[in-house]
C-alpha cells in the first residue's frame, strides 16, 4: 500500500510539470501585454518598454519560464504584476473561498446523487425516476453560468429570498450569512455533477441488484436496508472514482460561477487576471487547481485501493 | 418477489425534513437582519471593475480605479471641480491654494500649498510631502521610488523637467518647454503621506493614507474595500460615515444585486433595463463626459487615405438610431472628439447627420461608386467600450447600406489593446480600430492626431497628419489665457471635424443606476465623482 501511494506520488511531478509548462506557454502564445494593465493608454512605447524590462517581460520565454520554476520549487509563487501582492496573498484565501464553495457542492451533489441513484435504480419503471432522469439529464445540459443567471432573476430579483452576489453581506459574514450567500452559487454549481453522479449510481446500483449475490441475500430474508448496504459496499469503488473526478471539476470549473456570483474564488481570480494578463497569478492559479486535481485522485485511488484489494496490484 | 421498500423506513425522512429544516433556518435567519448598520450612513457601490483598485497613488483598475478610490483617498495638487452637472468639469485649487507661471519664464511655475492640512494619519501635509511624492514616482535614486507607480503615472509628469521645495508652503516646477497644460497633468499626481509610505514600505498598498475626502479602512481581495468619512476634510467632511466598494464584473449580476437592494449605486447597468429600473423608482442618471467611441480610421493605406471616403462613412452613420434605440438613450451622437456642449466642441466644422445619398455621392466623387471591401477589428468587450457587439453590427449595417463591405473582427480586449498599441498590421489590410478613448487633458489632441505622435513616436495610431492642426495644437501648450485656449481647441476640433480621422460614432453617457435612497449626488461631466455630497435616506 505504501509503495502504491509512492508511485503515484512520484507519478504527480511529471504531470505538473506538464501543466506547468503547457499554461506558461499558452499565456505566453495568446496575444496580450501585462503592461497595458499598468500603463495610462496615452503612455509611449519607450515608457511601456521601461515597464517591461523592469519586470523581465523583455527576457526569452524559456529564461523567464526557468526563472519562475527556480522559485516555485523553494515555495515561492512571486509577486501579482498588477497587484503587487505577493501571489500567495491573493490565492489563498480565493482558494479557501472555492474549497468552501466546492466542498460544499460536493456534499450537496454526493447526497443527492445517492439518494436519487439508488431510488431510481431500485424503482426504475416509477414515473418519479423518469422525471428524475430527465432532470439529470437536463443537469449535464444546462450551461451552468445561465442557471447560475435564471437562479439569481427568481430567488433573488423576483422574490428576494437569497442575495445574488458576493459572500457576504455588507457589515455581515456571520456562519448564516454566508451560508445564504453560498445557496444559489452551490445550486448553480451541482447541477451538472448531481446529473454525472445519478446517472452513473444508477447504473452502478442496477448492476448490483442484479447479481447472484443480492439475490442469495434476498432470498436469505435479509432486511432490505442491510442489503442496500451490501449494495453500497460493492458499488462504493466505482461512485468514489467518479465521485474525486467529478470534485476536481467542481474545483476548476466554477470559474463562471463564481463570476457571475462574484464569489471570491481562485476561478474569479483567474478570470480576472487572464484579462489583465497577470502571468505570475494565472500561472499559480493554474497550479493550485492541477494540485488540488492530481492530489483528490490520489486520495480516490488510495481509498479505491484500500476497498478493492485487485486495485493494488496495479 | 416482493419490492423492497427503502423509503418504507420511518426514520429517513425525519432526517430529511430536520436537515430542510435547518437550511431554511440559516437561510432565513439573517434575512431581516443588518439593522445596526442601517443608522450609519454607509452607501454600497457596485463597481463594474473584477477586483477591488490597489489603493496606491495611481490605483489600478483603471479610472474606475481613480474614482472611488484615487480621489475619495487622496488629493493632487489640483483638483476636478466636480460639482456642476450642466458644464464640463474644470480644474479647481486642490493641495495648492494657488498657482502661477513665471513671467520672465514661463516653464517656471510656482505653487502655493494649502496650510493645515493633515494626512488621515496625523503627519502634517507641506512641500515635502509633495517633493516626497514626486521623488517616489520620477527619481531612480529615490529610497522610496516605486518604478511600477512611475510607470501607471508617466503621463502625469512626463512634461516636468524638475521640482524643488521653496518653503513649507511653496514648491516649484519646471517644465520641458513653455507647457501651459501643467495643472491638467498634476490631477493625476496624487500626495501620500510620506511617513506611512517610510513606515509600510511595501505594504503600503494595505494600509494607505491620503488627505481625501474618505479614509481607508479595510479591503478584502476580490470582496470589498471600506471607506469611512474623514472629519477633518479640509474640504468639508462628507455627509456619509462609510462607503464600500464591490466588485460585480457582470453586468446583469451588478443590475439584480441593485434590485436586491445589495448595493445602491451600480455602475453601467445593460442599457435594455433603463425602463425596468426607472418605473421602479430607480434614479437612471446619464451625462455627457470626455470619452469617445469610435473608429480609428488607417489614413495611410487603402481607401481611407482619402478624405471624401473618411466623410462619406461619417455620413452613413445613423448616431440618433443607435443613441436612443439601439443604446435606449445610454449614449449620444459623435461628431468630432468632444461633445456637444463642451467648451472644446466646435460647430464650425462638419456636422455629420445620417445622409446616406451624400455618402455614397462622396464615395462616387473618391473613385468608388460601387463601394469597397475592408476589416475592422473590434473588440469584444473592455473598459469603455460600451457594449461593442451589437454596436458595431449596427455600424456594419450602416456602412453596408452605402456600399462599404466591413468584415468585423472581433478580439479579446487585451489582445486587440495590444495590437493597437502597435499599429496597423503589415500583412493583411484592416481598415479600422474600434476602441474607446479618453479626451481628458487636452493632451489628447497631440497625443491622438499631431504628425509627432504618429506610431511609433506616440498613440495617433491611424498616421493622421496636418500642419495646420500640429501648428494649432503646439501653440495651445503655449498659451496661458484660458479663452485663448479654448478657441484655440475649437479650431483643432474643426478641423477634426472635417479631417475626419476618425470614424465617430457615439459619446457614452456615463449610465449609472442609484437606489432612490441615495441623495444628493451631483452626475459631473467627468469620469470622476464627488462623493461627498452624498446622503442616504
Amino acid at each position: 500500500m505504501g509503495s502504491f501511494i509512492w508511485k503515484r506520488l512520484l507519478l504527480m511531478i511529471p504531470t505538473l510539470l506538464g501543466v506547468t509548462i503547457v499554461v506558461f506557454l499558452m499565456l505566453k502564445i495568446v496575444p496580450g501585454d501585462p503592461v497595458n494593465a499598468l500603463v495610462p493608454t496615452d503612455a509611449t512605447e519607450a515608457e511601456r518598454e521601461a515597464v517591461r524590462a523592469r519586470l523581465g517581460l523583455d527576457q526569452p520565454i524559456f529564461v523567464q519560464y526557468a526563472n519562475w520554476l527556480a522559485r516555485v520549487v523553494r515555495g515561492d509563487l512571486g509577486d501579482s504584476l498588477v497587484r503587487r501582492l505577493p501571489v500567495a496573498d491573493l490565492l489563498l484565501p480565493a482558494l479557501q473561498n472555492t474549497l468552501l464553495l466546492a466542498i460544499t457542492a460536493a456534499i450537496v451533489s454526493f447526497a443527492v446523487a445517492l439518494a436519487v441513484g439508488v431510488y431510481s435504480a431500485y424503482y426504475p419503471k416509477s414515473s418519479l425516476a423518469a422525471t428524475f432522469n430527465a432532470l439529470s439529464l437536463a443537469g449535464i445540459g444546462l450551461p451552468n453560468f445561465w442557471v447560475a443567471l435564471i437562479l439569481i432573476g427568481v430567488f433573488s430579483v423576483a422574490l428576494g429570498w437569497l442575495p445574488s452576489a458576493g459572500m457576504k453581506s455588507a457589515g455581515g459574514g456571520s456562519f448564516a450569512d454566508i451560508i445564504r450567500h453560498l445557496i444559489l452559487p452551490v445550486a448553480a454549481t451541482v447541477l451538472s455533477t448531481v446529473g454525472v453522479m445519478t446517472r452513473m449510481v444508477r447504473s452502478t446500483v442496477s448492476g448490483i441488484l442484479q447479481q447472484d449475490h443480492i439475490f442469495v441475500l434476498r432470498a436469505k430474508g435479509i432486511s432490505p436496508t442491510k442489503v442496500l448496504l451490501h449494495v453500497l459496499r460493492n458499488g462504493m469503488p466505482t461512485i468514489l472514482n467518479v465521485a474525486g473526478l467529478q470534485f476536481g471539476y467542481l474545483l476548476g470549473g466554477s470559474v463562471l460561477v463564481e463570476t457571475v456570483f462574484s464569489w471570491p474564488g481562485v476561478g474569479q481570480v483567474i478570470y480576472q487576471t487572464i484579462g489583465q494578463r497577470d502571468f505570475p497569478v494565472v500561472q499559480a492559479g493554474v497550479l493550485i487547481i492541477a494540485i488540488a486535481f492530481v492530489g483528490i485522485n490520489l486520495i480516490v485511488d488510495a481509498a479505491h485501493a484500500a476497498l478493492d484489494p485487485r486495485v493494488r496490484r496495479v | 418477489m416482493r419490492r423492497f421498500n427503502l423509503f418504507a423506513n420511518a426514520r429517513m425522512p425525519a432526517v430529511w425534513l430536520a436537515l430542510a429544516a435547518l437550511l431554511l433556518a440559516a437561510a432565513c435567519g439573517e434575512a431581516g437582519g443588518g439593522s445596526e448598520a442601517a443608522k450609519e450612513q454607509t452607501l454600497v457601490i457596485g463597481m463594474s471593475a473584477a477586483n477591488i483598485p490597489v489603493p496606491d497613488t495611481t490605483p489600478t483598475e483603471g479610472y474606475e480605479g481613480m474614482r472611488f478610490v484615487g480621489y475619495q483617498l487622496y488629493d493632487a495638487l489640483v483638483n476636478w471641480d466636480l460639482s456642476k452637472s450642466d458644464k464640463q468639469a474644470t480644474l479647481k485649487p486642490g493641495l495648492a491654494e494657488s498657482w502661477e507661471h513665471s513671467d520672465s519664464d514661463p516653464t517656471l511655475w510656482t505653487f502655493h500649498l494649502r496650510k493645515n492640512v493633515s494626512f488621515h494619519d496625523g503627519t502634517p501635509f507641506n512641500a515635502d510631502s509633495v517633493i516626497f511624492a514626486f521623488e517616489r514616482m520620477m527619481n531612480p535614486q529615490f529610497e522610496y521610488y516605486n518604478a511600477q507607480l512611475a510607470g501607471s503615472s508617466a503621463s502625469s509628469f512626463r512634461h516636468i523637467e524638475s521640482y524643488a521645495k521653496i518653503d513649507d508652503s511653496t514648491v516649484s516646477i519646471k517644465t520641458k518647454g513653455v507647457y501651459s497644460f501643467l495643472p491638467y497633468d498634476l490631477t493625476g499626481i496624487l500626495i501620500a503621506s510620506p511617513e506611512a509610505i517610510k513606515k509600510e514600505g511595501a505594504g503600503y498598498v494595505n494600509n494607505p493614507v491620503g488627505t481625501g475626502p474618505f479614509r481607508f479602512m479595510s479591503m478584502k481581495q476580490g470582496q470589498e474595500m471600506v471607506l469611512a468619512k474623514n472629519e477633518t476634510y479640509w474640504g468639508g467632511a462628507p455627509k456619509l460615515d462609510q462607503i464600500v466598494l464591490r466588485p460585480i464584473s457582470d453586468p446583469s449580476a451588478r443590475l439584480a444585486a441593485l434590485q436586491a437592494g445589495e448595493i445602491d449605486w451600480a455602475e453601467v447597468p445593460p442599457p435594455e433595463s433603463i425602463e425596468l429600473l426607472k418605473s421602479a423608482g430607480y434614479q437612471l442618471l446619464t451625462n455627457p463626459y470626455p470619452h469617445i467611441w469610435p473608429y480609428v480610421l488607417n489614413v495611410q493605406d487603402g481607401p481611407w487615405k482619402d478624405k471624401r471616403v473618411r466623410q462619406a462613412a461619417n455620413y452613413a452613420i445613423d448616431r440618433e438610431g443607435m443613441s436612443s434605440v439601439l443604446l435606449v438613450g445610454a449614449a449620444t451622437p459623435s461628431t468630432q472628439p468632444m461633445y456637444k456642449g463642451h467648451a472644446w466642441y466646435s460647430d464650425k466644422g462638419e456636422a455629420y447627420d445620417y445622409n446616406p445619398d451624400k455618402a455614397k455621392q462622396l464615395l462616387a466623387e473618391a473613385g468608388y461608386p460601387n463601394g469597397f471591401k475592408t476589416t475592422f477589428l473590434v473588440p469584444s468587450s473592455g473598459s469603455g467600450n460600451m457594449w461593442p457587439l451589437v454596436m458595431n453590427e449596427y455600424v456594419q449595417k450602416n456602412l453596408k447600406a452605402v456600399g462599404i463591405d466591413v468584415k468585423l473582427e472581433t478580439i479579446e480586449w487585451q489582445t486587440l489593446l495590444t495590437q493597437f498599441l502597435g499599429g496597423f498590421p503589415k500583412d493583411k489590410e484592416v481598415g479600422a480600430y474600434n476602441i474607446s478613448l479618453p479626451t481628458i487633458s487636452p493632451t489628447f489632441y497631440s497625443m491622438f492626431f499631431s504628425t509627432a505622435s504618429i506610431f511609433p513616436n506616440g498613440i495617433n495610431i491611424g498616421g493622421y497628419s496636418n500642419p495646420e492642426f500640429d501648428r494649432l495644437v503646439e501653440k495651445a501648450e503655449t498659451v496661458f489665457d484660458e479663452s485663448e485656449q479654448t478657441a484655440i481647441f475649437r479650431e483643432a476640433s474643426a478641423i477634426l471635424a472635417d479631417d475626419a480621422p476618425y470614424l465617430y460614432v457615439v459619446h457614452d453617457l456615463n449610465l449609472r443606476a442609484l437606489s432612490p435612497k441615495v441623495k444628493g449626488f451631483v452626475q459631473p461631466q467627468s469620469w470622476f465623482a464627488d462623493l461627498t455630497t452624498i446622503s442616504m435616506e
